[in-house]
């Protein structure tokens, strides 16, 4: 194989200079502690969640309330409902977002101010996007009945909103990140 | 260990979801850019050769006739055939096509090498003739057939005609599909197979280019590349000669450009055709040394995200690419992961598959048509409504199904290259033509919208 010399990376050859590039890895260092307590306190999350989720549907008239992590909402005179599994959570939902934002911090490319606003912006959307979804479920329940309401929201139309709406937010986030003015051409 | 299966299958799928949709858009907003003044520039183009007696004669007549101000370099990389002879005779009529010979041992050291030795020969060539930021050099593979409208598209304001363009990759088809001027394969599936190579690359392939040209991380491919002459000898400066010895010496030498502070664009209208291959075990080598060269390019990982030349969304993109074949080692293990998992759920419940979907788990199934299929489909509708309107609606959707089965076989390959790599294997076999193709006049443009 031929010998490639390729110019060596130069400190002047980062795009943040060595004091803003040291801070952005404190940041991604810091978003990485917050992602591992993100899974540490997991059931937390997930009982905030649940909670939330039953203040939106009772605010949009629909009886419902919160036991542990689960949604329970009235359907056909009674209560039934659904616990949000880890699977469900924001917290899985936000790693990719704070993954990717810590990779592009270590790279010195970004701004440590705006990808914490990326961030930031990106997991707020999970969240939203994750309720949007919960109550999508417990809408169902409320007026289909558990059987019904339930076994046609959850898989489908709960993993499509999710699905639809992780594409469209990782790849808003890439273009957010992608468009910061630090690299210019020379 | 369900759980984390489940999440990391949606992860992948959400980031192939969003690459798809991004690629998709992208392709859907072409436009043809007005020609440019083909006399400004000096146009040489590079034809690599080992063993190509039964393609050689009718590639160089074509491009003869194709780019007739173009002056043609056939490198022969000591052949064992009558390639050298054959270009010899052509080049005893025709001033405009050189013959370069290699010899061993110095010959047969991949075609990164070949490229150097031309460029050497191009550049005491046009030693002092003229500015050399108006030489283009283009590599065209020896079965390869560039557009007749060709040079004025690529002297465009939007490619050549823009002094901060260095190199420019055109469309590359596949010469004998179903629909091409070649004869394809008499027997059936060989000619899916062919015609599902070509939607690749005008599919695909190309809408990730448009992708590019939008991030400004267009890659450069074997076939059908053109750089400025200036550029090479900038690279060649910076790090010894133009072409390096990566197995992906093409995507190489695009990396080299965007370092040295050029942009790099992707042609779409105009196209070069190649021959594809007919059998499953050859495209599954094919794409294993491509999975292997983009797996030795990782050492441009760090010069890439270092560049200031390079911006941001470039440099993502580069570094998504640099990463995709490990992305696919993990993808491919979790997508069989997955679906074993749903065929244990299906054969498991009791009453087997019509249990399991009564039991409210028949969301799974649209979901993975949508999710699994859909992106892999859409391209079949994609190719007829912008390549090949001559498709049934019925034929579309079934080249799109049978696009995703196609897609399996990457798994094959990325497993291969993995085990090239683990062995420390760097040779390559080079694939042999297919046979001589019937002499015919020289290529149209075909418009690919």
């Amino acid at each position: 194989m031929n010998t490639i010399r390729l110019d060596a990376p130069r400190p002047a050859g980062r795009l943040l200079t060595t004091v803003a590039h040291r801070r952005a890895q404190l940041a991604a260092v810091a978003m990485v502690a917050t992602l591992g307590a993100l899974l540490a306190l997991m059931r937390s999350v997930r009982i905030g969640e649940a909670m939330l989720s039953a203040a939106l549907l009772r605010l949009m008239g629909t009886g419902a309330d919160r036991v542990g992590t689960a949604i329970l909402v009235d359907t056909d005179g009674a209560r039934a409902g659904f616990a949000i599994a880890s699977g469900c959570s924001t917290a899985l939902l936000a790693l990719p977002f704070i993954a990717v934002g810590a990779l592009a911090l270590v790279t010195g490319r970004v701004r440590p101010g705006r990808t914490l606003a990326c961030v930031a912006v990106a997991v707020g959307g999970a969240v939203l996007l994750n309720q949007l979804r919960f109550g999508i479920v417990g809408g169902a329940i409320h007026l289909f009945g558990f059987e019904r309401g339930y076994g046609q929201s959850h898989v489908l139309i709960g993993t499509l909103v999710s699905t639809v709406g992780m594409v469209a937010g990782l790849a808003g986030f890439v273009w957010a990140l992608g468009r910061d003015p630090r690299a210019t051409r020379g | 260990m369900l759980v984390s299966l489940n999440l990391l299958a949606f992860a992948l799928c959400v980031v192939f979801l969003a690459y798809v949709a991004v690629i998709c858009i992208s392709y859907l907003r072409l436009a043809p850019p007005p020609p440019g003044e083909v006399d400004t520039f000096g146009w040489h183009v590079v034809v690599p050769c080992l063993d190509e007696e039964a393609v050689i004669g009718t590639t160089l007549h074509r491009l003869l006739a194709a780019v007739p101000t173009a002056h043609l370099w056939c490198v022969d990389d000591a052949s064992s055939d009558r390639t050298a002879a054959i270009v010899a005779e052509i080049a005893a009529e025709d001033p405009r096509v050189h013959l370069l010979r290699r010899t061993l041992p110095d010959a047969r050291q991949g075609k990164g090498e070949a490229l150097n030795h031309a460029w050497r020969a191009i550049s005491a060539w046009e030693a002092g003739t003229r500015d050399r930021s108006r030489v283009i050099v283009g590599v065209v593979d020896a079965d390869g057939e560039l557009d007749a409208g060709a040079l004025p598209t690529l002297a465009s304001d939007r490619y050549f005609g823009d002094p901060t363009i260095g190199a420019v990759q055109v469309a590359v088809r596949i010469a004998n599909r179903s629909t091409g001027e070649r004869p394809a394969p008499r027997t059936p599936w060989r000619r899916r197979l062919l015609d599902l190579q070509d939607l690749e690359f005008v599919g695909p392939i190309a809408a990730m280019q448009l992708l590019r040209e939008r991030t400004g991380s267009v890659a450069m491919g074997g076939n059908g590349q053109l750089s400025r002459l200036s550029v090479l000898d900038e690279i060649a400066e910076r790090a010894g000669t133009p072409w390096h010895g990566a197995l992906l010496e093409d995507f190489e030498l695009g990396v080299h450009v965007l370092l040295a502070g050029h942009r790099t664009a992707y042609c779409h209208h105009v196209q070069v055709a190649q021959e594809g291959l007919p059998t499953v075990g050859a495209l599954i080598r094919q794409r294993s040394r491509w999975a292997q060269g983009a797996m030795q390019c990782r050492r441009y990982l760090r010069p890439v995200l270092a560049s200031r030349h390079i911006p941001n969304a470039a440099a993502f993109e580069i570094a998504y690419f640099l990463l995709l074949p490990w992305i696919q080692v993990v993808g491919s293990i979790v997508y069989a992961a997955s679906y074993l998992v749903l065929f244990g759920y299906l054969a498991g419940t009791a009453g087997g598959p019509a249990g399991w979907i009564a039991s409210g788990q028949w969301g799974v199934l649209p979901l993975v048509a949508v999710g699994g299929l859909g992106p892999f489909v859409i391209w079949g509708v994609i190719y007829r409504a912008r390549v090949e309107p001559s498709l049934t609606r019925r034929q579309a959707v079934a080249l799109g199904v049978a696009n995703w089965l196609y897609s399996a076989l990457h798994h094959v390959a990325i497993w291969w290259a993995v085990g090239r790599v683990l062995t420390r294997r760097r040779d390559w076999k080079k694939t042999a033509r297919l046979a001589a193709p019937a002499p015919s006049p020289a290529p149209q443009p075909t418009p690919i919208p």
